[in-house]
């Protein structure tokens, strides 16, 4: 990755050298991981909208939130976008979505969607949606769906919640609400995660496995050897492990 | 969560003292919202253990998350901005409310992750199964109450400490008030200063995309002139630096960087660590 560069990478590399980071075998492990990604929404057919905001964990984890969005305003508004990813985890939500299919085609009262909060999350290869006062065309939304539940508008629109698919790659997609119209001339996903499981050395620091982080070489175990990222309850606070990943910093 | 089941985890929480069935826990809930604060003797120990307002989930989701990425307005304050805490932490193993106060009302949830770390954060304080904590959302100082409910916190001991003198350009980490090391650091220019006062390590990351720094350590606190930056919300970090000569001066935009043998012994030091701005 970027640590490879040849720009600033020597005083770098010698600072993870310090700090005991085996990065080569670190990034290496990364790559061989299934991908995650995530998205809080995105629309393809006769009108579109980029998975926004995109993210997958090619660089490890990261996260992103966005206060507003720029789609087709007849189609629908929507609130705060996050979506974070990680080695075997993603998650993605969406805060006062407003759908509204006429802009597609003429339903009458069956065209409108909303929800104060509609989430994806993917940990280790199991899903789960949730919606808050999800409503369509007026029919209030369990908020924890289960997988693959179907609201049918027949003949003309299908709407699934908490659809969950098998990828090829063997990893699991999840969104929490997806639409699709006239036999998908038109779909629109909102909150979308997909995950792998967590291979046994990708670590990502659930805090009760300090001892077993071999990428990281026992970067932090001497110093803190009674600790031993043990958190039970009254006793020392672990040293943390590091999880490989971006977060812009104010430099 | 049901108020019958919070109801339940209350009196079963407190069945050492009440030995208590959950209906009568009820009976005890309810005598103490009558009786209202201040009473003392029996009725009193029993008002410290504040009730719980029970939220639902779906009411719970519709809050507010207290992550780096959160602008919470409301939260209270920090009590004590300039003085270290007694070095206790919590771990959130899940997600939970945060209270504006000991049985108050739920503004904000807390996640059990904070940029890809578990959630542990600095406790400034503590009353019976309260915990008072260094939020990481937006504005800097804001506090919130958690409720260990079922045993979703994990409690902890910290000994590490670290104070920040901006004017001096020094850092110093201490453990169990030992010095552990002391540093010439590098600080926000007068345009972009470092916040001072209290805030916490809320995550440690293997950086895998900028190559300034191996390690960066993302605090609690944001840039006070920054409402963005570099697509994220202005979160201020410590993290090291390619070129020494940055130490020493005002030079970042917000953020403190630190030798790389700083970073070596910072490394190890717990989340939820507070460090001390001045």
């Amino acid at each position: 990755m970027s640590l490879r560069k040849k720009a600033a990478g020597g005083a770098a590399i010698a600072a993870a050298t310090a700090l005991g980071l085996a990065l080569l075998p670190s990034t290496a492990a990364a790559s061989e991981d299934q991908l995650s990604e995530a998205y809080a929404i995105g629309a393809s057919g006769l009108l579109n909208i980029e998975k926004t905001p995109y993210l997958d964990s090619s660089a490890g984890f990261q996260e992103k939130s966005l206060a507003s969005v720029d789609i087709p305003e007849n189609l629908a508004s929507v609130g705060v976008l996050n979506a974070a990813v990680d080695t075997g985890s993603a998650s993605a939500s969406v805060a006062d979505v407003k759908v509204n299919l006429a802009a597609i085609l003429d339903l009458g009262e069956l065209t409108q969607l909303s929800a104060a909060v509609i989430e994806a999350t993917c940990e280790n290869g199991e899903g789960s949606a949730a919606l808050a006062d999800a409503k369509i065309a007026g029919t209030a939304l369990d908020v924890s769906p289960a997988p693959n539940t179907g609201v049918d508008i027949p003949g003309v629109a299908s709407v699934m919640l908490n659809k969950q698919v098998e990828n090829e790659d063997g990893t699991l997609g999840v969104t929490a609400l997806s639409v699709d119209l006239l036999n998908s001339s038109q779909t629109i996903d909102i909150a979308h995660a997909t995950c792998g499981t967590k291979s046994d050395d990708s670590d990502n620091g659930d805090g009760d496995n300090g001892g077993d982080n071999g990428d990281n070489g026992g970067d932090n175990g001497g110093d803190n050897g009674d600790n031993g990222g043990d958190s039970a309850s009254g006793g020392k606070a672990p040293a943390p492990t590091p999880v490989t990943g971006h977060h812009p910093v104010t430099g | 969560m049901s108020k019958r089941t919070s109801l339940h985890s209350h009196a079963r929480t407190r069945s050492g003292r009440f030995r208590a069935a959950p209906l009568i826990g009820l009976a005890a809930v309810v005598a103490i919202t009558v009786s209202g604060c201040g009473g003392d003797g029996e009725d009193g120990d029993q008002q410290a253990q504040s009730d719980v307002q029970p939220i639902a989930k779906e009411e719970l989701l519709k809050l507010p998350e207290a992550t780096t990425f959160g602008d919470i307005e409301g939260a209270p304050k920090d009590p004590a901005p300039t003085e270290p805490t007694d070095g206790a932490v919590v771990q959130v193993t899940e997600e939970v409310p945060v209270y504006d106060d000991k049985g108050g009302e739920p503004f904000a949830r807390m996640p059990a992750k904070q940029l890809g770390s578990p959630t542990w954060l600095a406790v400034l304080d503590q009353q019976d199964d309260w915990f008072q904590v260094l939020l990481p959302s937006r504005p800097n100082a804001s506090t919130g109450w958690l409720h260990n409910d079922n045993g979703v916190l994990e409690t902890a001991e910290n000994d590490f400490l670290v104070e920040v003198d901006t004017a001096d350009f020094s850092m110093t980490l201490t453990e169990a008030g030992n010095e552990v090391g002391s540093w010439e650091i590098g600080t926000g220019t007068e345009e972009h200063p470092t916040p001072t006062g209290r805030a916490a390590i809320i995550s440690s990351l293997e950086e895998s995309v900028k190559d300034y720094s191996p390690l960066v350590l993302p605090l609690s606190s944001h840039s006070d002139s920054h409402e963005t930056y570099g697509g994220g919300p202005g979160t201020v970090g410590i993290h090291g630096w390619p070129d020494d000569s940055v130490m020493g001066t005002e030079t970042s935009d917000g953020c403190i960087r630190v030798p790389a043998d700083a970073l070596e012994k910072l490394s190890t030091v717990p989340l939820g660590t507070v460090v001390l701005v001045s």
